[in-house]
């Protein structure tokens, strides 16, 4: 019995030996992956809804957007500014400050010959700001008369959360128009007094979470060198 | 991608209703207090807390030369704060069901103060809260602050006799 076993086992191992022999050599295989999380430009953008609402006397803005691809993901860093001020039923509030969001969208149109997209994605933003409200207030017992409060917050900072939806669609060579919409949620202020935050640049209204946004964008892309 | 176009049309739409502030304005400037009896049922000897009403002789308020109230048989009283003031005092004069005795008692209350913007529309107001009672003739068990916060339609106060 031993016998036939190790002749079945040499008759085996002969066979695997010719087959090797026989068998054409291989491919060596390309990796595929090695470079594709190798940015391949910079997208520098705008967002012209807020330049837009910076006509209005109200308000004024700007916003700046940076985004590079790292194959389907996408680097994200949007830069602004936003002051209001907004004339209210009983008074004034005015408010001005710096805002940066950064985080990663993850393009669902990754075949797509023009780079056109259609995303998802999450931000991180922080805000440095300060804003002040002139107002008055008349007392339930009108022998209290009328109260005016002039309150103000120096230096405020702030953080929030956003999902964010969208589109970049390629104009023409080198030029994309797209859409951004935010869901904000999670905002925290810290540094506040006797006034309770209201308008938080970058976020909008403190008290409402979630809170929407939307950007409408010009995005001029700047292709990396290949070396 | 004309469905992606609907999706984020319908949700532009919808989020321009979202953004819209409530006009809801909570603020006020009165505390509410609420005068209560610890009642003993005979039989089961259960104690229950039931709304006992004040002959209230007349009511006054620090800061306000005549009587705020006068003559006046309830359960609950809403008494003004001076929004230009840290503190505000109520005096109550108060007669019993019989009409035998009378008593004064007085009620230091501290507060502090919060500006809040609602909306454009409806202004910025002056939210008190921390409210504390920091002098009274009542016994330590006799109130119980169930608000620190003044806002409309909310009990501040329960006294108990």
């Amino acid at each position: 019995m031993c016998r036939y076993i190790f002749s079945l086992l040499a008759i085996s191992i002969a066979m695997q030996l010719h087959a090797q022999e026989v068998a054409k050599p291989r491919k060596p295989r390309i990796d595929t992956v090695s470079n594709k999380y190798m940015p391949t430009g910079l997208r520098i953008g705008i967002d012209a809804l807020t330049l837009i609402r910076s006509k209005d006397n109200s308000f004024k803005g700007w916003e700046v957007n940076f985004d590079t691809d790292l194959y389907r993901y996408f680097v994200t860093v949007d830069y602004g500014y936003w002051a209001t001020n907004q004339l209210l039923g009983n008074g004034r509030y005015t408010n001005s400050g710096n805002y940066i969001r950064f985080g990663a969208d993850v393009n669902f149109l990754l075949k797509d010959p023009d780079k056109n997209m259609f995303f998802l994605g999450m931000r991180y933003g922080i805000s440095s700001f300060s804003e002040s409200v002139e107002y008055t207030n008349t007392a339930s017992y009108s022998g209290f008369g009328t109260n005016s409060y002039s309150r103000s917050n120096g230096s405020l900072s702030g953080h929030w959360i956003e999902i964010t939806t969208g589109l970049r669609v390629k104009i023409v060579s080198g030029f994309w128009m797209g859409c951004t919409a935010r869901l904000k949620f999670a905002p925290v202020v810290n540094g506040f007094g006797q006034l309770s935050p209201y308008d938080m640049p970058g976020y909008g209204i403190v008290e409402e979470a979630p809170y929407w946004g939307f950007n409408y964008q010009l995005f001029w892309r700047f292709p990396f060198k290949n070396k | 991608m004309t469905r992606i176009l609907l999706f984020l049309m319908m949700i532009l739409v919808g989020a321009s209703c979202f953004n819209e502030p409530d006009c809801i304005v909570t603020a006020t400037t009165s505390i509410k207090m609420d005068f209560k009896q610890t009642k003993t049922d005979k039989t089961t000897l259960l104690k229950s807390v039931v709304d006992s009403a004040l002959i209230l002789k007349y009511v006054k308020v620090s800061g306000i030369t005549s009587d705020y109230m006068k003559d006046s048989t309830t359960s609950t009283v809403t008494l003004p704060i001076n929004p230009k003031e840290k503190t505000i005092t109520y005096y109550l004069f108060r007669q019993s069901k019989s009409g035998a005795t009378t008593r004064l008692d007085s009620i230091k209350f501290s507060f502090s103060e919060e500006s809040r913007v609602i909306a454009p529309k409806c202004g910025a107001y002056t939210f008190f809260l921390d409210l504390k009672v920091v002098q009274t003739s009542f016994g330590q068990t006799q109130y119980k602050i169930t608000s620190t916060r003044l806002l409309k339609n909310t009990t501040n106060v329960q006294v108990y006799f």
